[in-house]
């Protein structure tokens, strides 16, 4: 069977109980590991701090929660409107409205502390020195179990330019972080590039521990009532079932090109959109927009990935990973 | 505290041409604790349109029914757009998933005798559940509706009785000729409180009527509802944000409801 993950089976936690093994290594080569106990991750700005939806559902069943994206200074955010629905899915410009890196740590890192689940602070610098600034600051923070870089946004020392775009840019931001903390850093890759395996290979040779792709496609819808665009701030991100097949297809590509493990978002709602990402050689999932039009989603695919991988003889969600995936595969049998 | 449940429609009425009021069978424990103002998100459960869409809440009831209590919902729905036909178009029996109540509600201060309520559109749904729990703890009530014309005015008889109802239509084809706001002048004495649930263009004239007010009382406080188009209703997609005197707020969980005085309307 594939294993492209080793980390788990080395670290042996002994497996808890009946049914298929879930858990995933999302930081092999990290000493301070991120292990989780299921694949199940819930998306950057889709879950808030993680508190919100604690009496809906069964938040500590997770595998992990990624933060809304945390900034040096607080933000404001962008003007109204900051959503809109498309055919399957929506736009959105926030404009990362938040309290700031210094209001979050005072208010969250606390309670997170307390939890069984790992929380993962999602951050976007304005600039490579903010990024590095975040994460020392976070290194030694108790309740932050990793860090996801936002390169999507523009480096505003840089003219404005997106990290996320420019491998070079990319990989210096990862190095910054990688330098500042010895934390699990996973680097989150923004679609609206032209080739993203070169930017992927350029985060992880700069020291990623995993990658999470997709960010939301830049897209823009106009009133035509009005006529001028929906968004107060003209453009925005496209998130929801509409962008799944590229971000399956770019997990494909990606997880065919380098080693670390991806995590793979952008359009799931249903196991079988998990699924779909798991064959493409990705090693856990995010879920984000689904949770907006069914909250407890994330809870309904975790189940259904239990009895799916029960009923179809697996006894290790790592067993499906790159099942569609000739590089992946191949890569697997040759480290066996 | 909201829940996520699976409601069925018992029945699907069209009142107006373009109104239709939905009863919706919810557990007891959701229909006790529904405050009026608050709302519910209905999904439509995979289907398009991908986002729920957030309903006020008219009515709601508890009943003994064999085994337990069951509890009912009643929404009034302005059909036209996509999730608004796909609700008035339920038949009995339909299962529609839904998360809620949501948002803060009306706060009835327990000593206050007199209440004017102002609705303008969909507005009258919460204000008619504001209506009937006020009346209920005895308080007298005024309500201003406010329509394009007469034949988009809900029937009086789904309006509750013991309130008094005096209706603007912008056409002038049934009660005031002009808007709801016209006519506040005439309650500022009289009420201890305003409750609003309308366009920011009715605050907008509502604050300047108020405003003007020269008389002796202290001007009545006005809790006024907000809308923003929503994706969670749970206060973490931030897409649903108002500016206040202190600062930003989400309409799905510090609103809809908010004092005016802390509304910085457009
Ligand atoms: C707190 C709250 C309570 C509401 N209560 C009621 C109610 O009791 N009865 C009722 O009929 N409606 C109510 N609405 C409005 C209702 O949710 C909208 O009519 C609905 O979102 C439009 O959806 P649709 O699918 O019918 O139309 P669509 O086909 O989706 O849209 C029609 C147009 O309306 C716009 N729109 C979408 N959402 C909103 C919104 N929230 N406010 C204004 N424009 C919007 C869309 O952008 C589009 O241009 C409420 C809205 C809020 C925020
Ligand atoms: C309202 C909203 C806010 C988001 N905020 C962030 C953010 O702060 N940081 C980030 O990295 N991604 C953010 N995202 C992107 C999501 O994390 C995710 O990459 C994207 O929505 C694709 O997944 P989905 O289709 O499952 O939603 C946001 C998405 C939405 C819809
Ligand atoms: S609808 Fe998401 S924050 Fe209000």
């Amino acid at each position: 069977m594939t294993q492209v993950t080793s980390g788990v089976q080395d670290t042996a936690i002994p497996g808890g109980g009946a049914g298929p093994d879930l858990r995933v290594d999302l930081a092999p080569h990290n000493a301070r590991e991120l292990i989780l106990r299921n694949p199940i991750l819930a998306a950057s700005g889709t879950f808030g701090y993680g508190t919100e939806y604690s009496g809906l559902l069964d938040v500590q069943a997770l595998g992990a929660i990624v933060s809304k994206g945390v900034t040096y200074r607080r933000r404001r955010g962008a003007p109204m409107p900051r959503i809109a629905e498309t055919p399957a899915g929506m736009l959105n410009a926030i404009g990362l409205q938040n309290p700031g890196i210094k209001g979050v740590i005072a208010k969250y890192p606390p309670i997170w502390s307390r939890w069984a689940v790992p929380v993962i602070v999602n951050l976007a610098g304005d600039s490579v020195a903010e990024f590095a600034e975040m994460a020392a600051i976070l290194d030694e923070v108790t309740g932050v179990a990793g860090l996801e870089l936002n390169v999507s946004c523009p480096n505003v020392a840089a003219g404005g330019m997106f990290f996320g775009c420019d491998p070079d840019l990319a990989a210096e931001v990862t190095a910054a972080v990688r330098a500042a903390t010895s934390l699990p850093v996973i680097v989150k890759l923004t679609p609206n590039v032209t080739d993203i395996v070169t930017i992927a290979r350029a985060v992880v040779d700069a020291g990623a521990d995993s990658l999470s792709l997709i960010n939301t496609l830049l897209g823009m819808a106009i009133d035509t009532h009005r006529r001028r665009p929906v968004l107060g701030n003209l453009m925005g991100g496209l998130s929801g079932p509409a962008t799944k097949p590229i971000a399956v297809r770019m997990v494909y590509q990606v997880a065919g090109a380098v080693e670390v493990p991806i995590i793979g978002l952008g359009g799931i709602a249903t196991l079988e959109d998990a699924l779909e990402f798991f064959m493409a050689g990705a090693t856990a999932v995010q879920v984000g927009t689904a949770t907006f039009a069914n909250p407890v989603a994330m809870p309904t695919i975790l189940d259904g990935l239990s009895q799916w991988l029960a009923r179809e003889g697996f006894s290790s969600v790592r067993e499906i990973i790159g099942l569609a995936n000739e590089r992946v595969l191949a890569r697997a049998a040759e480290a066996q | 505290m909201p829940q996520q449940f699976i409601a069925r429609v018992v029945h699907a009425d069209p009142v107006l041409p373009a109104n239709t009021i939905v009863r919706l069978a919810v557990p007891a424990g959701v229909a006790a604790a529904a405050v009026p103002g608050q709302f519910l998100m209905l999904q439509s459960g995979g289907r398009d349109p991908l986002l729920p869409r957030p309903y006020s809440i008219m009515r709601a009831t508890r009943a003994a029914r064999e085994g337990g209590e069951e509890g009912t919902l009643d929404l009034l729905v302005f059909t036209g757009g996509r999730g608004g036909n796909h609700l008035a178009e339920a038949r009995a029996g339909d299962p529609f998933p839904i998360l809620g109540p949501l948002g803060n509600g009306y706060a009835i201060d327990g000593r206050m005798r007199r209440a004017l309520l102002i609705a303008v559109g969909h507005g009258i749904a919460p204000i008619i559940a504001l209506a009937e729990s006020a009346l209920a703890r005895g308080v007298e009530v005024v309500m201003l509706v406010g329509a394009p014309t007469a034949a988009s005015l809900l029937p009086l008889p789904l309006l509750p009785e013991e309130a008094e109802i005096i209706v603007a239509t912008a056409d002038g084809s049934r009660g005031h000729h002009g808007a709801v706001t016209d006519l506040v002048a005439n309650y500022i004495e009289w009420t201890d409180a305003i409750y609003a649930y309308a366009p920011e263009t009715t605050y907008v004239a509502l604050r300047e009527t108020l405003r003007g007010y020269r008389g002796a009382r202290a001007i009545p406080p006005v809790q006024a509802a907000m809308e923003r188009s929503m994706a969670c209703g749970m206060g973490v997609c931030l897409g649903c944000v108002v500016e206040t005197t202190s600062g930003l707020k989400t309409v799905c969980r510090d609103g809809p409801i908010f004092p005016l005085d802390a509304l910085v309307l457009g």
